[in-house]
C-alpha cells in the first residue's frame, strides 16, 4: 500500500488509482505520411526503463484527472506527480537509490 | 412526453441501528457544471445563478436553502438544487464556455448520522475521514468498497452524504448495514 499525490486532490491511496503507461508520447500529425513501421513504433513500442519512469495516471476513483507521475518501477517511489501542463520535474541523481 | 415515473434505487431504505442511522435522501436535482471556474466571467454566472459565493477550494461544498455546490475537478462541480434543473441548467449554459447534463437520475444520495458513522466509513474507504482531516464544510470523492462514492461532512455529530451511483446504490447500502453491525 502506498500514497499517491494527487495534484489536484492531494495525498490518496493508490486504490483510488490506475496507471496507463508511458508518457510524453506524441501523437503523431502527419498520419497519412506515416509507414506502417512508425505506426507500429508509436502505438507498441515503449521504452521500459529499470528507474525512473514517467507515466500517465488517472484518479478514478477521485476526480477522475489525469496528470502525470515520475515514478521508480524497481523501488515504486513516487519522486512527483504533475499536471499535464506543468514542466517536467527532473529525474532524481541518486541512480534510484534514495 | 408523459412524465416519467420518479424513483430511487433504494426506495427510501433505512438503517437504524445503534450508534448509526442512515436514511436515503430520496429525490435530489443533480445537476454537473462544468466550465473554467478560475474565471472572472463563470463566477459571476455561478453567483447570480445560486445566490452565493461560489468560489470553491479543492474538495470542498458550500450551500444554501436552496442549492449545495460540490467540487468535483478543477473545470467541474455537483449542484444539488431545488429548482428546476432544466431551468437551471438552461440559465448556466447561457454562461460562456459552460456545459451542464441532469444527472439527477444517476446516482442517489444516503445520509449517515449517528456516532459510528466515521467507522463504517473508515471501514470500506481509504480515504481518512478524522475530524481533523476532514471537517464540516468537506466533500470528496473516493472509494467506498468498490464504489466510487462523493462523500461530504455536513455536521460535527457528525452527519455524513454519501452520493452512490444507482447501479451501487444497493451495494454500499448493503456494505454499511453488514458493517454496522461490529464496527
Amino acid at each position: 500500500m502506498f500514497i499517491i499525490n494527487c495534484p489536484y486532490c492531494g495525498d490518496r491511496d493508490q486504490t483510488e488509482f490506475s496507471c496507463h503507461g508511458e508518457a510524453h508520447i506524441p501523437r503523431p500529425t502527419e498520419t497519412k505520411k506515416m509507414t506502417d513501421e512508425e505506426w507500429g513504433e508509436y502505438v507498441f513500442f515503449r521504452t521500459n526503463p529499470k528507474g525512473y519512469h514517467r507515466e500517465r495516471w488517472l484518479h478514478d476513483h477521485g476526480c477522475r484527472r489525469w496528470f502525470n507521475a515520475l515514478r521508480h518501477t524497481v523501488t515504486d517511489e513516487f519522486v512527483a506527480s504533475y499536471k499535464i501542463e506543468d514542466p517536467r520535474p527532473p529525474i532524481p541523481d541518486n541512480g534510484g537509490q534514495s | 412526453m408523459d412524465n416519467p415515473v420518479k424513483a430511487t434505487p433504494l426506495e427510501m431504505a433505512a438503517i437504524d441501528v445503534d450508534g448509526l442511522t442512515v436514511a436515503e435522501l430520496g429525490l435530489v436535482n443533480k445537476i454537473n457544471l462544468r466550465g473554467d471556474f478560475d474565471s472572472q466571467a463563470c463566477n459571476a454566472a455561478l453567483t447570480e445563478l445560486l445566490g452565493m459565493d461560489c468560489r470553491l477550494e479543492a474538495n470542498t461544498y458550500v450551500s444554501n436553502s436552496a442549492s449545495t455546490l460540490f467540487w468535483l475537478g478543477p473545470n467541474e462541480r455537483m449542484l444539488y438544487t431545488d429548482g428546476d434543473p432544466q431551468s437551471v441548467a438552461e440559465r448556466w449554459r447561457a454562461a460562456p464556455g459552460t456545459a451542464a447534463v441532469d444527472v439527477s437520475d444517476y446516482s442517489t444520495v444516503l445520509r449517515l448520522s449517528g456516532a459510528k458513522t466515521r467507522d463504517v466509513i473508515a471501514s470500506g474507504s481509504p480515504f481518512d475521514v478524522h475530524p481533523q482531516h476532514f471537517g464540516v464544510g468537506q466533500c470528496t470523492q473516493t472509494r467506498f468498497g468498490n464504489a466510487s462514492v462523493l462523500l461530504s461532512n455536513h455536521a460535527d455529530t457528525p452527519v455524513f452524504q454519501m452520493q452512490v451511483r444507482w447501479s451501487f446504490a444497493r451495494y454500499a447500502f448493503d456494505y454499511i448495514k453488514r458493517v454496522a453491525d461490529y464496527v
